[in-house]
């Protein structure tokens, strides 16, 4: 009779830690389910300016030096900075998501040699160093998206 | 002591060689770069408000530093501290500027 009126004393206490456990799980999920989907929207920006960087590396260095040239190497360098920063950022909230070094390797790729150089001689857009750069985009893509897929 | 890129010497800094703009890797370098070095036993060279760079600006700035020969690359990277919240691989690049350049110059 004593333990049944003990555990009775009791049950409120209980329910009301089951409610409480409950909500913190179901919060602690929330959190971890927003902060996956702002992942993915920055992870989707990154590779869209990804994607706008390639285009303007080809359009740069199948063109001859000049006024128009310079344009588009100082858009290739605010994306460089735009991405740059986004990267980071996603470091910062995930270090799975670190990937400087082949960030700067596509950077080297791009701005190296004869980038922002009157001397530099237009390439054909069949060149092999288009292909280069692809592949140095595809490993940063690579490394963020096998950081996302294995954050699940 | 220390270097503001944006603020000191150019918002859009372009290129290696004087000869590809006045606001080169090159001119950084003996403008702002090598004075400041002369002058004080630690730089702070902060990178961020500008455009963007590129590496051939990068490299020739701060490689270029190694190829002078008046500072080994052990000394550089004791007296120069690299800023950059914006993209902190700019730095990782730099420091690798200087020492694949000394041993690229020591064979």
């Amino acid at each position: 009779m004593a333990e049944q009126s003990a555990l009775a004393a009791w049950a409120p206490v209980v329910s009301w830690a089951l409610v409480f456990f409950g909500w913190q799980r179901v919060t602690k999920e929330n959190d971890r389910r927003q902060k996956r989907k702002e992942i993915r929207e920055r992870l989707d920006s990154a590779l869209d300016l990804l994607d706008r960087l390639e285009d303007l590396t080809r359009e740069y260095y199948t063109s001859v030096p000049g006024t128009s040239a310079d344009e588009i190497s100082g858009k290739i360098k605010a994306l460089l900075r735009k991405i740059g920063f986004s990267l980071a950022l996603l470091a910062k909230m995930d270090a799975r998501y670190a990937c400087g070094m082949e960030w700067t390797k596509l950077r080297v790729a791009i701005t190296g040699g004869d980038f922002d150089s009157q001397k530099r001689q237009p390439i054909l857009g069949s060149d092999d160093f288009f292909l280069v750069v692809s592949d140095a985009v595809i490993e940063v893509i690579r490394k963020l998206d096998s950081a996302f897929a294995l954050s699940e | 002591m220390y270097i503001d890129v944006a603020r000191q010497f150019s918002r859009v800094p372009a290129g290696r060689y004087i000869a590809d703009g006045p606001y080169s890797g090159e001119a950084f370098r003996s403008k702002l770069l090598v004075p400041a070095l002369e002058r004080a036993e630690k730089v702070e060279v902060r990178f961020d408000g500008a455009r963007g760079y590129g590496s051939s600006f990068l490299e020739e700035a701060f490689g270029g530093l190694v190829r002078m020969g008046r500072w080994t690359s052990t000394q550089l990277l004791a007296k120069l501290k690299l800023v950059s919240e914006d993209d902190p691989s700019i730095c990782d690049e730099v420091i690798s500027y200087i020492a694949d350049e000394e041993s690229r110059t020591n064979g």
